[in-house]
């Protein structure tokens, strides 16, 4: 339901970086960071919904899964390129009060967890601001 | 006896004067070719006052060579005496052409910096298309999954201008 709302162009959808279970979030976060390098972010990002393999192992055989350059990869993952983007998204989640996982929010409201509530909420809103456009 | 004595006296006295007289007049008349011929003709004296004319003349020129060698020789020593002025226009000429060297140096200084600058920019410039061709890369139109035909941008898909963004914080786990 949100990529609908996001294919039709009422939203647009980020995903911010919480570390809240130690090495195994910074890792999965970093080798994210570093397949986005290679434009595969949402590869990994889906790669690490699915399934749990937060090892520097698994990270670097889904890349090569993916034909990225494994050297380049893992030298990003090993260098630890990203540490300082994770850790300052993850400061700035806590600034603003989010802490725990999973977190929306819509534009700067805190948002639901439930889907359907979700979309109620990005389509109300978005009603509100075309009735003020 | 006496008196014969003294006519005897004035016999040889007048003898002797007129040995006198006539030695006086040989000698006269012996130095008298002489200074006839000491005393010069009007071709003569025209002759010497040509050459004295010529010798003026000879001595004019020489006086003017003497002139003109003592004028050249008070110019090589005004010129000799005057070094310490052209020791300083050679100095100033070399102060001018130094001052010339530097200025030129500094304007190809200058030239080159700016050519440089422009090579820094144009670099520059050409580095951030590189880095927008990068992000383009980067950012592209994800072509598989369940996410096929949406624009992403690493952590971010969808619509860049959209006017609500949905943000999810998590960590995967």
């Amino acid at each position: 339901m949100i990529e609908e709302l996001v294919r039709a162009g009422i939203a647009r959808f980020e995903y911010s970086h919480i570390i809240n279970h130690g090495p195994p979030s910074m890792l999965g976060a970093l080798a994210t960071e570093c397949g986005g390098d290679q434009g595969a972010w949402w590869d990994f990002h889906d790669h690490y919904m699915s399934q749990w393999d937060f090892t520097r192992e698994g990270a670097i055989a889904f890349a090569a899964s993916l034909s990225l350059d494994t050297e380049e990869f893992t030298q990003c993952l090993d260098s630890e390129k990203h540490l300082e983007l994770v850790e300052g998204q993850h400061r700035q989640a806590v600034a603003d009060g989010f802490n725990r996982t999973p977190t929306v929010r819509i534009n700067d409201r805190g948002g639901a967890i439930v889907a359907d509530a979700l979309i109620g909420q990005v389509l109300a809103l978005a009603a509100e601001l075309e009735g003020e456009g | 006896m006496l008196t014969r004595v003294s006519r005897a006296g004035v016999v040889l006295a007048g003898v002797a004067l007129s040995a006198v007289l006539l030695l006086a007049a040989c000698s006269s008349e012996s130095e008298q070719p002489q200074a006839a011929s000491e005393q010069p003709t009007a071709a003569q004296v025209q002759d010497q006052q040509q050459q004295q004319e010529e010798q003026s003349a000879t001595a004019y020129a020489a006086g003017e060579s003497e002139s003109a060698e003592q004028q050249a020789a008070a110019e090589q020593q005004s010129e000799q005496t005057e070094p310490p002025q052209s020791v300083e226009q050679a100095q100033e000429s070399q102060v001018e052409e130094a001052s010339a060297d530097v200025q030129a140096e500094q304007q190809e200084e200058s030239e080159q910096a700016e050519v440089e600058q422009s090579e820094a920019a144009e670099q520059a410039s050409v580095q951030d298309e590189a880095e927008d061709v990068e992000e383009a890369m980067v950012g592209r139109i994800i072509e598989s999954g369940h996410r096929a035909g949406l624009f992403a941008n690493r952590n971010t898909v969808g619509d860049p201008d959209a006017p609500i963004v949905i943000t999810e914080y998590s960590d995967f786990l």
